[in-house]
């Protein structure tokens, strides 16, 4: 296996779109319960918590650009077969595949929940399950650029849903975060790490890295958008928190569901429903780029065509999908990728760091013996 | 062999489009407001539910409905209520909720969590109380109002709310309310007055317990507490001693009362707490006004003003230290004091049962500042 990925500039595509798929992929369906996730955990101080949880999420997205830049253009599945050697490094890469498809089922059924709840009580998962993986297979069949064009689009079609919180906003009680501070330190950092899998998503860098054209503007575009998703996820929190009080916040599964639940106006009374079906724009972005990181991960581990991959983990997926409606079973897999994703996300490329300089000093040492013996 | 490969996929969404239930209007009961009562006759608890049915129909433009049905649960008699219909009954555009006292009394918080808990029920439905039974007030209303009954009451408490002089009383709002630390809710009474439904007074609650009422007068102080006024009538009632030397044009100068009629420009309240041991407040009022009538004509001059302003002033501060004792009185804290305690609050969270202890003791200070901008065309 090539450690560095073969260039191919029809491929390419600018850094400035890497902020859309970062974004994209990381505001999802977690955002959704996210307020309430984070309330358990340090009450009114939440928004603390995610500001904690930014400046963490910084910290690891500079290490993963530093370890990629030590590269010419590689991902990370050729790194690791680079450190850890071919059997290791492909069992790693293979981690990271099972991982994407636990959370890619997550989002899933996490989505298709939401729809029989607030929409269609009766309609079976495997109907919208069968729509979202058809049009994820559509997408994902016209290669990464058509992912990244998805992902701009989307984006863009999504963010006028933020305008209808003007309700909520203007019930907005600010004794609600008073006193400040009043959790414990333990208990903020307990609530960055339960965002965790809301924030989850920007570790498709390490595989996205060789196919951008201007490798020098990465880290601006990426900061950017984990920056951008962070203060989504915070504005939602602080309206959530100000706007529901204690009892109402803990016990409520999708709190930002039902902030948008309160908007009416008079040619739609019910905003929910719009804002449930506008959500699929959301998901979509985050399926397919899922879908399109494993198909790519398995052609580079394993050789296998992107096809194949595309059509058995398709099929795989939808008769989970079909399998999976209850809910606290749902929060179990949820329970699960978020498990691992706090592993593989947020500490293995510390992990990885020391690896990488080894190799690097070894690597130079080897250089200036071939020097010498020169 | 483009247009073979899209096929399928075409036969697909045919397929699709009928495993979705679909919901035709001219099928549907719509229900526009629901009364929930206690049924008395029975020794277990029984609920009645009175619901106001709209419906489309070919023949006819368009039908209202009553249905009385009882069941266990709001659902249930719902259910039941489908027996006496050819069509289904969504509950999707309710627009007004009304329980009875008695039920009240009891609590709502049980009723209310089915209506939190189904996503598809309308949770910005306006909630009110009746002191007879919820059932009465809208059959009498439905058979002496013109409109449709859900409507009515629907438009009667928006204008309300919107002029400023009730609190808000939706369901969301309701369970925010009650479930709030510190802060108990408010909903408005509707009551029949020459068999026509007519707003009487505001229900204020222990969390979900209905203990009392008070005005309409009261309501729009308890709102003036809870947000800016904009646009707001108010009469205010002055004794008439201090302005005895200014009455024109009337020949008993012995009246004792003089009342006012006001718009409130712009009405804001701000809520401080002074002292944490001895549970002391202060609460600043500062209102800007427009004179609309008086009951007695006075002259006008600025000296004139001032005195008016003040007494309007002392008036107001009264008002407001006689409806905190009656709150304190029944112990429900409506204007949310308890908030701003449980705000100071570092080492453990407030509860209710501590406030409902402490709040009989709180002292608050009122100032109230009233400027009258304009007093219209004549002097």
């Amino acid at each position: 296996m090539e450690i560095n990925v073969k260039k191919k500039p029809d491929l390419e595509f600018q850094a400035f779109y890497v902020f859309f798929l970062i974004a994209s992929i990381q505001i999802g369906v977690g955002i959704l319960g996210v307020p309430r996730i984070v309330y358990l955990e340090a009450e009114h101080d939440g928004w603390i918590s995610i500001l904690l949880s930014y400046f963490y999420i910084v910290l690891v997205v500079w290490t993963m650009i530093y370890i990629l830049r030590q590269y010419k253009n590689a991902d990370i599945l050729g790194i690791q077969v680079d450190l850890f050697g071919k059997w290791i490094g492909k069992i790693l890469g293979t981690i990271y595949l099972i991982y994407f498809t636990i959370g890619l089922l997550s989002i899933l059924i996490t989505y298709i929940e939401v729809v029989k709840v607030y929409i269609f009580p009766d309609m079976d998962n495997y109907i919208l399950g069968g729509l979202l993986l058809i049009l994820a297979i559509y997408t994902v069949l016209g290669g990464i650029r058509i992912v990244v064009g998805v992902c701009f689009i989307f984006f863009f079609l999504t963010q006028w849903v933020h305008l209808l919180l003007i309700q909520p906003i203007l019930n907005f009680d600010i004794l609600h975060f008073q006193p400040v501070l009043k959790a414990s330190f333990n208990e903020i950092v307990s609530g960055a790490k339960s965002t965790s899998y809301t924030m989850m998503g920007f570790e498709l860098l390490f595989f996205i890295y060789p196919f951008i054209q201007n490798k020098q503007k990465t880290n601006k575009a990426t900061q950017t958008a984990i920056g951008f998703s962070a203060a989504k996820t915070l504005v939602l929190t602080v309206v959530a928190i100000g706007y529901f009080n204690a009892s109402q916040l803990t016990r409520r599964e999708w709190p930002v569901l039902d902030l948008y639940k309160l908007q009416t106006f008079s040619f739609v009374e019910r905003f929910d429903y719009v804002v449930v079906a506008e959500w699929m724009m959301v998901v979509i972005p985050n399926i397919v780029i899922f879908m399109w990181v494993i198909t790519y991960g398995a052609k580079r581990l394993f050789q296998i065509s992107q096809k194949t991959t595309l059509y058995i983990v398709a099929i795989i997926l939808f008769i989970c999908i079909i399998l999976i409606s209850d809910h606290f079973f749902i929060h179990k897999i949820i329970d699960l990728s978020s498990a691992i994703g706090l592993w593989i996300v947020y500490v293995y490329p510390f992990l990885l760091l020391p690896w990488v300089w080894i190799k690097n000093r070894s690597r130079k040492r080897k250089g200036n013996e071939k020097h010498a013996k020169a | 062999m483009q247009k073979l490969k899209i096929f399928p996929l075409l036969a697909l969404f045919t397929f699709l489009a009928a495993c979705v239930q679909t919901q035709e209007l001219e099928t549907l009961g719509i229900i526009n407001a629901r009364g929930v009562d206690l049924y008395e006759e029975s020794s277990d608890e029984l609920l009645e539910t009175t619901l106001i049915v709209f419906q489309f129909d070919i023949q006819h433009s368009a039908m209202t409905n009553t249905i009385i049905e009882r069941g266990k649960t709001i659902k249930g008699a719902r259910k039941r209520a489908g027996y006496h219909m050819s069509y289904n009954l969504v509950p999707g555009q309710i627009s007004v909720e009304m329980f009875g006292r008695e039920l009240a009394e009891r609590g709502l918080s049980s009723y209310l969590n089915g209506l939190v808990r189904d996503a598809r029920d309308n949770e910005t439905a306006y909630f009110a109380i009746t002191d007879s039974t919820a059932k009465e007030v809208l059959t009498a209303g439905q058979e002496n109002v013109a409109i449709n009954i859900g409507q009515y009451l629907q438009n009667l408490i928006e204008k309300e709310m919107n002029d400023g002089r009730l609190p808000e009383t939706s369901i969301t709002h309701f369970d925010h309310m009650h479930t709030e630390i510190g802060i108990d809710p408010v909903l408005p009474i509707i009551d029949l007055v020459n068999n026509k439904p007519t707003l009487t007074g505001l229900a204020v609650f222990q969390e979900d317990k209905y203990v009392d009422r008070i005005s309409m007068k009261d309501a729009l102080l308890v709102n003036l507490m809870k947000k800016t006024l904009k646009d707001t009538r108010i009469e205010i009632t002055l004794p008439a001693k201090p302005f005895a030397p200014y009455i024109q044009f009337d020949p008993k100068v012995d009246v004792e009362e003089i009342s006012l009629m006001l718009t409130i420009l712009k009405g804001k309240s701000k809520i401080s707490l002074t002292d944490k041991e001895n549970l002391q407040y202060e609460t600043d009022i500062n209102l800007r006004m427009n004179l609309n009538e008086i009951s007695r004509s006075i002259k006008i001059n600025e000296k004139n003003f001032k005195l008016l302003e003040k007494e309007i002033e002392k008036s107001l501060k009264k008002d407001y230290e006689t409806l905190l004792n009656k709150l304190q009185e029944i112990n429900s804290d409506v204007i949310g004091y308890g908030k701003y305690y449980a705000a100071t609050l570092r080492e453990k969270d407030l509860t209710n049962e501590e406030w409902r202890e402490k709040f009989p003791e709180i002292s608050v200070k009122y100032n109230v500042k009233v400027k009258i901008v304009n007093h219209g065309t004549i002097m």
